[in-house]
Order: C-alpha cells, then sequence, then structure tokens
C-alpha cells in the first residue's frame, strides 16, 4: 500500500491511474492548494532544468588512460618459474652493469652535447613515480605546448580548518 | 541503446572479464559521461567528480565478475558511481566542516568558496544568479535526496532507472522526492514567485 | 704589447664570463595557488594573470588565490623547499642547470609524507603545474617557473 508521500509524488509526477488520482484528489484536505503547489513545483522544475544541468567531463581521454593505468599497476607482476642465472653470477653481472653505467656517466655523458631545437624552450616532465600505489602521478604537455602538467591523483585531502600556512 | 549497441556492449563486457582491457578502454568511453554527469549532480565539484569517475571505472574492473545482467552495465555503473560519491561525502564529513569553509588564512575573510560549476563564458547574470540560487537549494538537501530530485528532475530518470542506480526501492524514491521537493520549494520560493 | 695582450686576454674573459653569467637562467619562481570555483569568479591576482587562462584549462577551476611566492636561484647540486606550508610542501634538488633551464628532481609532501618523486626540466617561460591535495572545497597547485 502505498505512503500518503508516495501517492503526492506520483500525483504531482502525472502518473496515477485515472481511478487513482480522482481518489487521491478527493482525499486532500485543500484541493485547490495542493492544485497551486503542483503548479509552483512544475515551474521551478522548468528553472531547474535551465540551471543545473552540469558541464559536460573534460579530458575524457585521459580519464582513460589514468584509469588503464591504474588498473596495470593493480594487476600483480608475473614472476618467472625458475631462475635463469644463479645468485652469484646474478651478483657479477650487475657489479658488471653498474660500472659500464658509472663510466658512461662520468665520461660518455658530458660529452654530449644538448642538440638545439625546439624542445630549448620547453618544460617537460621526465620521470615521476607516487610512493603509494593509491596514488597516481602522470604528466602532460601544458595549453599552448610549452610547459608541462604534473597531475598527482589522489594527493589528499586537507580539511578547511587545518592551516596551510 | 539499440539491439546493435546491445550486442556489442554485452561483447566488450565478455572481453573484459577475461581481462581484456581493450575492450574495456571501449566501455569506459561508452559511459565516463554519465558517470561524471552521476557524481558532478551529488559532489557539485568538478574535480571531485574525475576523481569519482575513475574510482567507479576501478571498482568496475574489479566487480565485472559480479555484473550479473539483471540491471544494464550503464545503471550498475552510476550505481558504484552513486556509491563512491557518497563514501567521498562521508570521508569529509569525518573532519568537521561547515557547508561553505572557513576562508584560507592569508585570504580575504569574505570570501567564500562554492562547490559547482565553472563560470559560463555568455551567460547573463540573471542565469548565473539563479544557477547559484539553485546551486545553494540543492546543497540543503543531504547527498541522497540530492540524488533523487536531480536524477527526476534533471535527467528525466524514470522511478525505477533511480532506484537502481541509487540502490534502493522505489517507494523509497518516491518519498525521498516528495521531502526534496517540499524543501527545495521552501528554499526557493521568495526566488520563483518573483519570476 | 708583451703586456697588453695578456690584460686584454684577461679583459675579453672577463666579458665572456659576464655576457654568460647574465644569460643564464635567474631562478626559479615558485608560488603556490589555491583554485576553487565561485559565483561570480573572483579575478586572478597579478602574479597568476598570466597563468590563470592553462590553469581554467587544465584544472577546471575559476577562482586562484595566490598563497605565496618566492623567486630563488638554486645552484646546481643544491637543494630548497618551495614555499614551504605547514600541510603540504615541494622540496627541489637542482641536477644540472644550463643558461636557459634547469633539471630538477621534485619531492612533494603532503602532512610530511613523500606523495611523489619526479625528475623535471623546467625551461624559462614554461611553466611547470603541479597538482596537489585538495584543500576545503578547492585544489592547492604548485607552479614553478624559471625567470
Amino acid at each position: 500500500m502505498k505512503t500518503f508521500e508516495e501517492k503526492y509524488t506520483a500525483w504531482l509526477d502525472g502518473a496515477l491511474e485515472e481511478q487513482e488520482r480522482v481518489e487521491f484528489e478527493a482525499s486532500l484536505p485543500d484541493r485547490e492548494d495542493a492544485l497551486r503547489d503542483r503548479e509552483d513545483w512544475r515551474k521551478l522544475r522548468g528553472l531547474m532544468r535551465e540551471s543545473v544541468a552540469p558541464e559536460p567531463m573534460p579530458h575524457g581521454d585521459f580519464l582513460n588512460s589514468q584509469v588503464l593505468a591504474a588498473i596495470g599497476r593493480e594487476q600483480p607482476a608475473s614472476r618467472p618459474a625458475r631462475s635463469w642465472f644463479p645468485v652469484g653470477r646474478l651478483a657479477w653481472s650487475g657489479a658488471f652493469l653498474l660500472a659500464v653505467a658509472a663510466v658512461f656517466s662520468a665520461v660518455i655523458l658530458p660529452g654530449i652535447t644538448r642538440t638545439p631545437g625546439e624542445d630549448q624552450y620547453i618544460s617537460k616532465i621526465i620521470a615521476a613515480h607516487a610512493t603509494d600505489p593509491k596514488l597516481g602521478a602522470y604528466a602532460f604537455a601544458a595549453p599552448g605546448g610549452k610547459g608541462a602538467v604534473l597531475w598527482v591523483q589522489d594527493a589528499g585531502y586537507i580539511p578547511a580548518n587545518e592551516g596551510i600556512r | 541503446m539499440g539491439s546493435g549497441d546491445l550486442a556489442n556492449e554485452t561483447g566488450l563486457i565478455s572481453r573484459s572479464r577475461n581481462g581484456d582491457t581493450v575492450a574495456f578502454d571501449q566501455l569506459i568511453t561508452l559511459h565516463r559521461d554519465r558517470v561524471y554527469m552521476i557524481a558532478n549532480h551529488i559532489l557539485r565539484n568538478n574535480d571531485d567528480a574525475l576523481d569519482v569517475t575513475q574510482e567507479t571505472f576501478l571498482r568496475a574492473w574489479k566487480s565485472l565478475a559480479r555484473f550479473d545482467g539483471s540491471a544494464t552495465f550503464g545503471s550498475w555503473l552510476s550505481r558504484i558511481a552513486s556509491n563512491a560519491s557518497i563514501d567521498l561525502i562521508r570521508r569529509r564529513q569525518s573532519h568537521p566542516q561547515t557547508e561553505f569553509e572557513a576562508a584560507p588564512m592569508s585570504i580575504d575573510a569574505a570570501s567564500r568558496t562554492t562547490p559547482s560549476q565553472p563560470d559560463r563564458p555568455g551567460e547573463s547574470i540573471d542565469r548565473a544568479e539563479m544557477r547559484e540560487r539553485f546551486e545553494a537549494a540543492l546543497g540543503t538537501l543531504s547527498p541522497e535526496h540530492r540524488m533523487v530530485v536531480v536524477l527526476k528532475e534533471v535527467e528525466d530518470l524514470s522511478y525505477q532507472e533511480i532506484a537502481d542506480t541509487v540502490g534502493c526501492s522505489i517507494g523509497t524514491v518516491m518519498s525521498r522526492l516528495f521531502y526534496a521537493r517540499k524543501k527545495l520549494q521552501n528554499e526557493l520560493r521568495d526566488f520563483y514567485e518573483n519570476l | 704589447m708583451g703586456r697588453e695582450f695578456p690584460r686584454m686576454i684577461r679583459w675579453v674573459a672577463a666579458v665572456v664570463m659576464l655576457v654568460a653569467a647574465s644569460a643564464r637562467a635567474d631562478g626559479i619562481w615558485s608560488a603556490l595557488v589555491l583554485a576553487t570555483n565561485e559565483h561570480p569568479p573572483k579575478p586572478a591576482p597579478v602574479e597568476l594573470k598570466s597563468f590563470s587562462q592553462g590553469l581554467r584549462t587544465v584544472f577546471g577551476y575559476n577562482t586562484f588565490y595566490l598563497l605565496g611566492a618566492k623567486q630563488k636561484e638554486i645552484l646546481k647540486g643544491s637543494e630548497v623547499w618551495i614555499v614551504p606550508t605547514k600541510q603540504v610542501f615541494l622540496k627541489v634538488r637542482c641536477l644540472d642547470r644550463t643558461e636557459v633551464d634547469y633539471r630538477v628532481q621534485l619531492e612533494l609532501y603532503v602532512k610530511k609524507k613523500l606523495v611523489v618523486t619526479s625528475e623535471a626540466r623546467l625551461a624559462r617561460g614554461a611553466p611547470l603545474y603541479i597538482r596537489g591535495p585538495s584543500w576545503g572545497r578547492g585544489r592547492l597547485i604548485f607552479i614553478l617557473e624559471v625567470r
């Protein structure tokens, strides 16, 4: 059995069957007042529809990439069934690679001159890493093409009653 | 959505369940605007709505196995979005704050931050004022009441669609509508009676 | 001629160094901004006017408050705290610098917890925006720019 509120809502929306409508209106203490009320609501509804429609979502494709990146982070990394290298050989390989990297950084890299060109005046994020897997850090070019944005997702919330400075 | 689109969507859902992120990417594209709309209606803040939209699709990905087809995929996502939005509001409410936050220390104390949509170029002052009044009035409602009245009055969903989105009975939807409408009429009577 | 030549060399070298020094990046200007949506929107402070369109487009807000700003020269290998606040701060370490840009390592802390690390190149006149935590109903955003 419908409550008064449910019947009133359906009546206001024109969703009552004819018989139900007649019975409901007969049960109202002040039918004229209720009809004015309904008319008021319809006026208000029209204004609300004009005023409250939200804007379309910005950065749609960026949202997709964020979601997929988060899915990628949450999936467990696959592990090899067995190790190809014994520990000792692995340690020596690592040490050798470190030595190569050190030589490269100390000797070769400083000699590499940056190629002048259009990226000379562009800021960019080279790498970004969030410390918490629940967070995300993404980079993209700012409007105009010269600046950059480091977008930190879920960086946290500070209540307004906590001072910043 | 036509029967062709529906069949396509069913295929995408099935592939997504098997871990196909390319298929899931297409599902996101199909439904992101609606999810964002629902989150924005509840939260009335673009930034929060984007966060919740992302959260919604992440939750959906993790619980695809639980989608049994009894409601449409869009309704199922809408339900996740509304839950995620209300979760966010409840997390915020665990920190004491007033409806309009205290001004930051180095900013003029008379200024206020209000949630909602950014300025719309070309919008007349009257329309801007009207929007502001409606936003303020909607702000006096609880998220649950705000959700049903916006889904009904702005998005024109049926009672059943609202019930599927919100996760309650049709009777509850209707009684929330009753209360929300009365409250909005009281809040805005001086405004619309003078128009 | 014998004594004038070395003096001339020294003079030329001094001029070259002076020119090179003046052509170097002067420093990093940094600001902490609170972005909100207000009706009607408030005009941006003069320091943020050149950024307001970018901020609006990227982040979707219409009103910006400047919570703090400073210009600082950062030497290679040194580390500075940018616009430190109680709740959120950015640490910048200079990895390399040239006449026109800085290569920096950034660390964003929220409530004293390291949240994000990043390596970035900052070029003159090309700002870097960093989306921080939300504060109340607004969003904290760092802006870094080489000037």
